[in-house]
């Protein structure tokens, strides 16, 4: 994999992530189709820029995301007379909704410390060892007194979790988009002691 | 083919396993095949790896903490870097006043006030995302609170979760025998984390509602309560000494307060929940008359909804509204009923047309 287009694809494109499943939830009636429909999108955008990277990176996501609804719209995946506002429309919509422009640090650090602290408390724990502390996972197993598998799977719950919750916001500040994946996890942190 | 939901839960599996003792070459090559069958893989598994990077950063706010110790939520939402998000200003800390509770606070406290978090906390005024407003209160813990139209959700360190619906505002005090809460105004939602060692305790006016680990809701109007139990059960108890026992609530139950009588209904659950609408950010009214649905409305709009005719009251609504977009819901009135709509700048006057 293009260790490049990668790093282009994190600082340009899931920075917006937010903002594109807000985006996806305003023009979309089935909320359950939100994940699926952004995942789609990134497939689109990564493959496409893997060819020639857009000029404007935020304008082709969303533009993206437009084309795939239209797409859905017309192979009649769903018929719906709830899609709100016709597709065309929603080329405005893209321009008004709030422009997350690229984060500077400070607020990429608010954003991450937000996110942490949406963690369940067993995952926090593992996470701040390994990060803050630097403990390999063999001395996390020592301290907390855990088998090996355990703080692995801590860090699996944890990583997956903090994914949600610092890029789509999951979990956070909106309930609307809370994903029924970052809450089952959370609901099995709670059973995970050994 | 899988959901995102699988593919990320995919991705997370390989991830975690990839840094353990027993990673193969076999398993690296795996990853490979794994990662070469779709797009999709690829890019879950960047993301992933792009989470975990950023998580880097954790150590600026380790920086003040002593090692050994994770700190626990509300000593981490304490430190300076937050103080002051959302315009209320916490009282400048004195060091004499702060019960310290734990080994490691003073030392946060002396380091994270530090250059590094007094630039952090400049910046922090100008953040987009600040809505919701805390402030700690160095003798009974930590003030979060919500302003008009907002809604938000406070993480406890315990696990458990707190949702203030709008113009709220609780009062969070956990220590090691009992997690208590005040709900100083307005209403939340609580997902109580089970810890039978710790109750749970929400204190509203002169009333307390007493949970182990269950999910339910508080709204206080002066002393009276309206409490919604959605899952397990809690306990409600009036002012001690005018001889009424606690009383039982149990999930679906509803249970309002008028000064010292208590009254619970049992309901179907989906019709309980959706007294809990706010969550999602909309009010459902079924065959509500306009007084009373306007009354709901403008509790979370600044803008107020003012009607000036009893014939106008008396119009009855049902459906789903967002709580915070009045503009649509005058708009529907003016279109299916005869209301004259007159809008002025703080407020919005129906009279009958």
């Amino acid at each position: 994999m293009d260790e490049s287009l990668k790093q282009w694809f994190i600082r340009e494109i899931l920075v917006h992530e937010r903002a594109l499943l807000r985006f996806l939830a305003r023009a979309w009636p089935d909320r359950a189709e939100i994940d699926d429909l952004c995942h789609d999108t990134y497939i689109r955008v990564y493959e496409s820029a893997a060819k020639a990277l857009p000029v404007s990176p935020r304008g082709f996501l969303f533009a993206t995301a437009r084309h795939l609804m239209a797409d859905r719209v017309r192979r009649g995946r769903i018929v719906s007379i709830e899609m709100r506002g016709d597709l065309g429309s929603l080329n405005v919509v893209a321009d008004v909704i709030s422009p997350e422009q690229r984060l500077d640090a400070r607020q990429d650090l608010w954003r991450l410390t937000q996110a942490f602290a949406s963690l369940p408390v067993t995952c926090r724990e593992v996470m701040w060892l390994i990060k803050v502390e630097e403990l390999t996972r063999k001395e996390i197993a020592a301290r907390l007194n855990l088998t090996p598998k355990a703080v692995e799977k801590r860090i699996e719950r944890g990583v997956r979790l903090l994914e949600e919750a610092y890029f789509g916001g999951k979990g956070m500040d909106d309930p609307r988009l809370e994903g029924s994946a970052v809450e089952n996890a959370r609901k099995e942190g709670e059973h995970d002691h050994g | 083919m899988d959901s995102p939901g699988q593919i990320k839960d995919a991705a997370a599996r390989w991830f975690a396993r990839r840094g353990s003792e027993g990673w193969s070459p076999q398993d690296e090559a795996e990853l490979s095949r794994w990662l070469a069958a779709s797009t999709g893989n690829q890019i879950a598994y960047l993301r992933l790896e792009a989470a975990w990077q950023a998580a880097d950063r954790l150590k600026v706010l380790g920086a003040g903490f002593e090692r050994g110790a994770v700190p626990g939520l509300e000593d981490f939402r304490a430190s300076p870097f937050f103080k002051h998000v959302a315009g209320k200003q916490a009282p400048a800390p004195e060091p004499a006043a702060k019960a310290e509770t734990g080994a490691h606070r003073p030392a946060a406290r002396a380091v994270l006030s530090g250059p590094v978090f007094r630039w952090a906390a400049a910046a922090a005024v100008l953040l987009p995302v600040a809505f919701l407003a805390w402030n700690h209160d160095y003798r009974a813990g930590t003030v979060y609170s919500t302003p008009i139209g907002v809604t938000a959700a406070v993480p406890l360190s315990d696990g458990s979760k707190v949702t203030l619906n709008t113009d709220s505002e609780i009062r969070v005090d956990v220590t090691e025998t009992e997690r208590r809460i005040n709900l100083e105004q307005g209403e939340a939602f609580f997902d109580v984390a089970k810890d039978p060692s710790r109750p749970f305790v929400v204190k509203a006016g002169n009333k307390r509602i007493i949970a182990v680990g269950t999910q339910f809701s508080v709204r206080r109007d002066e002393d009276d309560v309206r409490v919604v139990v959605t899952e397990g059960a809690v306990r409600v108890e009036q002012p001690s000494g005018d001889g009424v026992p606690g009383t039982k609530v149990s999930a679906g139950g509803v249970a309002r307060t008028r000064h010292a009588k208590l009254a619970v209904q049992e309901r179907p659950l989906p019709e309980v929940e959706e007294l809990l609408s706010w969550r999602t950010g909309y009010v459902v009214f079924h065959e509500t008359s306009l007084a009373d649905a306007v009354a709901e409305l403008n509790r979370y709009n600044v803008r107020q909804i003012v009607l000036q005719d009893p014939v106008v009251a008396d119009i009855v609504v049902s459906g789903n509204f967002r709580a915070t977009n009045i503009d649509s819901f005058v708009g529907l009135l003016e279109d299916g009923f005869a209301v004259a709509v007159n809008r002025e700048n703080e407020r919005i006057v129906l009279s009958r047309r």
